[in-house]
């Protein structure tokens, strides 16, 4: 893996008065141009750990560095190199786009001359009215510029697209593709399956405060179960194919079936060489299920 | 533009209609007085009747029919020092915890902005808002004591007088803030405890004249420190007492910034 620009190391965080840590030990790496997808359910932990990397609150132990700075005592500097975009963003209602987007860059000056105008002109952002008149979608977008326009050496976002048009998506798609071009990581929380899927490199799972499991996408792929919607000439054979380890079958009806298997392939290719198959489709691999299976692992 | 100035530009409306307000009220206190003078023949049999523990809420002289005494009772001993602290507990209370609510507070400090510098922005931005309406009112105040004419009175005490008011709601302002700061008091919180000990103070502070053990514990609150009849007769400006007000407001402010720079966001 190439330079470290995210690390944590055993991160732990209780809140004043709980009785349970909110964080277990996080320990993950993100590396340069690394895009890392943080999935969990609600109150799993994905915003204590953004808010404990931002130094909006402290650490109950352990440690975390951004572009080798610890966290607490370098918190300043870190924020020289750190994009942040929260979940629910908040903006001063009565400054107009404009207003926002000055007085962001007076407080951190922005390395590209016209970076910022080009932004507003690719998210279609009207910087003049009021940000309290307008629409969800579009403070989200003045959101994500402000997050980007001093093209910071670490991105920090939690449920990015929220409130995006599928148009200023791919903008966004975009813009992180380019970010990572140009040596960046992202640290993206989201509940947006089809999303990180798309966007990152890696992804870890948080489970009540604990980090379940870190997987690359291409060992997503290649570990998830598989798959594959089938069609036959004759009346599909359900009993044989129940009969399958580690097969499930999902949906059926006379000539189709919808089957997953995990692991190994070929008893299935066997089984299905004796019949008339007359289509066989496999389907992406669905992150979604892949949570729900960490999950359920976690719940069993 | 910094956290100084978007400040002070998001409260400007807000610092113009302070400052028409309590120069409103000046003004008209300063007007009425020579209908007032003219009455007081009358008034004195009156106010003979009031007995010394509800004079002294009113004012810190016994004659409150000469000029020194009308502006008193009228103006400097309660309601102007009144005018700024609500005035400065209402920023204090607000310039961090208004952040904070909103969630805003998250986007400065996402920034390389250090607590310190971010908390030492907005105090400084809420006590050039109560300078500038103070000052203005001092001045207001000075001119019209010339104008009107208030026979042992001097102008340069009616400033001063006003500079002691800001001083002292400067330390509940700063009290408020401190509050907010540490995070445990929301800002409905800070606003009740700043006022009620601000009313505590001046309450306690006009009635150890009558109630003779309050002599002693009134000593720790500001308003026992504050003697406009004084200053309106002198012209000259209580410098200890003013440093000592000033002082406490700083050690508010120091320790804000201890809290604050080590506490959770919430």
């Amino acid at each position: 893996m190439a330079d470290k620009q995210i690390t944590l190391n055993r991160l732990s965080k209780r809140y004043h008065g709980a009785k349970t840590d909110s964080l277990h030990g996080v320990s993950l790496e993100v590396a340069a141009g690394e895009v890392y997808g943080f999935l969990g359910a609600n109150g799993a932990g994905k915003s204590t750990t953004i808010r404990t990397l931002l130094n909006f609150i402290e650490p109950t132990s352990g440690s975390a560095r951004i572009c080798g700075l610890d966290i607490v005592k370098d918190s300043v500097e870190v924020k020289r190199h750190v994009g942040y975009l929260a979940g629910e963003v908040a903006l001063y209602s009565r400054m107009t786009g404009k207003d926002f987007l000055n007085y962001m860059a007076g407080l951190q000056p922005v390395k590209t001359k016209g970076y910022t105008a080009e932004l507003v002109k690719r998210f279609q952002a009207d910087p003049t009215k009021p940000l309290g008149n307008l629409s969800k979608g579009n403070r989200q977008k003045f959101g994500l510029i402000q997050a980007v326009m001093h093209e910071p050496d670490v991105l920090i976002l939690d449920e990015p697209t929220s409130g995006l048009d599928p148009l200023m998506q791919e903008e966004f798609y975009k813009l992180i593709r380019e970010s990572k071009q140009r040596g960046a990581s992202v640290f993206v929380s989201s509940h947006n399956f089809a999303e990180v899927q798309r966007m990152c490199d890696r992804i870890g799972f948080i489970r009540e405060g604990r980090l379940v499991a870190e997987q690359t996408l291409a060992d997503l792929a290649a570990k998830a179960a598989h798959t594959f919607t089938l069609t036959f000439a004759d009346s599909a054979p359900l009993a044989e194919l129940k009969r399958l380890a580690r097969a499930s079958i999902t949906a059926h009806d006379e000539h189709h079936l919808t089957i997953s298997v995990e692991g190994e392939l070929s008893p299935l290719f066997r089984l299905l060489g004796a019949h008339h198959v007359t289509r066989l489709e496999q389907q992406d691999v669905n992150l979604e299920e892949e949570f729900m299976r960490f999950y359920q692992k976690g719940n069993a | 533009m910094g956290i100084f100035t978007t400040e002070l530009k998001a409260r400007k409306w807000s610092a113009v209609r302070w400052t028409i307000g309590i120069g409103a009220f000046i003004a008209l206190i300063f007007a009425i007085y020579p209908s007032f003078r003219d009455s007081s023949a009358q008034l004195d049999k009156s106010l003979q009747n009031i007995p010394d523990a509800a004079c002294n809420l009113f004012t810190d002289t016994s004659d409150f029919l000469s000029p020194v005494g009308y502006l008193s009772s009228q103006c400097y001993y309660l309601l102007v020092p009144l005018l700024f602290s609500f005035l400065a507990i209402g920023l204090g209370s607000s310039l961090l915890a208004r952040e904070e609510q909103n969630k805003t507070l998250e986007l400065l400090l996402a920034r390389p902005v250090s607590r310190t510098r971010l908390l030492l922005s907005k105090a400084a931005a809420g006590t050039s808002i109560l300078l500038i309406v103070g000052l203005v009112t001092a001045v207001l105040g000075a001119i019209l004591c010339n104008l009107v004419g208030f026979p042992g009175v001097k102008a340069l005490g009616v400033f001063y007088v006003t500079i002691m008011c800001l001083d002292f709601a400067l330390l509940f302002g700063a009290l408020s803030f401190t509050l907010t700061a540490m995070g445990r008091f929301g800002r409905g919180a800070a606003i009740g405890i700043s006022t009620l000990l601000a009313l505590a103070s001046y309450i306690f502070s006009s009635l150890d004249k009558t109630v003779h053990w309050l002599l002693w514990p009134v000593r720790v609150l500001p308003f026992h420190y504050y003697h406009p009849a004084d200053m309106l007769r002198s012209g000259t400006l209580s410098g200890y007492e003013a440093a000592g007000m000033l002082a406490v407001s700083v050690v508010l402010l120091l320790l804000a910034i201890a809290v604050f720079r080590r506490r959770d966001i919430e």
